[in-house]
């Protein structure tokens, strides 16, 4: 397999209010993502953005370049939390054979996530 | 949390895609692709039932957890309106050294018993201070990521 041809993709400015609607969308109590007290008694400098919202840009960035149905699984590894007011950049890499890497960073160029993908087409789709 | 948990199903349930919760998802996002982004998320998965669902079974510290890793195995995406069933299981759950390990696989499938997608979640969390074993196996690069959900 070749390196994923994904141009590298900058999602906007994750605002506390898209912390909020995402995590009423996905029904999370968990209050890490909403109360500044509760993460900061997880021994967090800020509320994290939920899990499934760093996900969910990454496979916006896949999705804008390739179509939703060409990709078919993808596996991320959450390597770091997400802050309000981050800028998450969506970028192809490469893991030895396993070559369609994603790897997210922060503006502040901190890994916070990496995945693999499989497209419609791959040998081990 | 409860290793003895493990191959336990903790949720079967029928849901429904509701527009107002995939409307959320695309605000949050704000891109132009994101109501296709918010259809192939499982918003409804371990939260599904009530936020206890899975958290309150696998006894998940909220304060000393987090989420690992997610993968996905897409059939198709979900179609707003659309009744799906759910079944939640712990697919994994281990004790390694100062961490617990756990895999929650959700799967959904649609009125005629179709898979939909498999979507996995690993939880870790750190145990209590006074519980960890210092054997060193904790620290190779399970225990990153974002707290638990």
């Amino acid at each position: 397999m070749s390196e994923l041809e994904l141009t590298p993709a900058t999602a906007p400015a994750i605002t506390r209010e898209a912390m909020r609607s995402f995590v009423d969308g996905v029904s999370d109590p968990n209050p890490v993502h909403t109360d500044p007290e509760f993460a900061a008694r997880a021994g967090l400098p800020d509320v994290v953005v939920q899990a499934s919202h760093t996900t969910a840009i990454a496979l916006d960035a896949l999705i804008a370049q390739f179509g939703a149905d060409a990709i078919l699984n993808l596996d991320v590894r959450l390597r770091g939390p997400v802050f309000p007011g981050d800028e998450v950049t969506v970028s192809p890499v490469s893991y030895g054979e396993l070559d369609r890497g994603v790897e997210l960073r922060n503006q502040r160029g901190d890994v916070v996530a990496t995945g693999i993908v499989v497209m419609r087409g791959d040998p081990d789709e | 949390m409860n290793l003895e948990t493990l191959g336990q199903v903790l949720v079967e349930a029928d849901v429904v895609v509701e527009p107002d919760s995939v409307a959320l998802l695309v605000d949050a996002l704000g891109t132009p692709h994101a109501e296709e982004v918010a259809l192939r998320l499982p918003f409804f998965g371990p939260t599904v039932g009530g936020g206890d669902s899975v958290v309150g079974p696998i006894d998940l510290s909220l304060e000393r957890g987090l989420a690992g890793g997610q993968s996905f195995e897409w059939h198709r995406s979900f179609r707003p309106g659309e009744r799906v069933s759910v079944v939640v299981s712990v697919e994994d759950i281990i004790d390694k050294g100062t961490l617990h390990l756990a895999t929650v696989l959700s799967e959904y499938r649609d009125v005629d018993g179709e898979l939909i997608q498999r979507q996995r979640t690993v939880f870790v969390e750190r145990k209590p201070s006074g519980e960890q074993v210092q054997d060193g196996a904790a620290d190779r690069g399970d225990g990153a990521g974002e707290p638990a959900s």
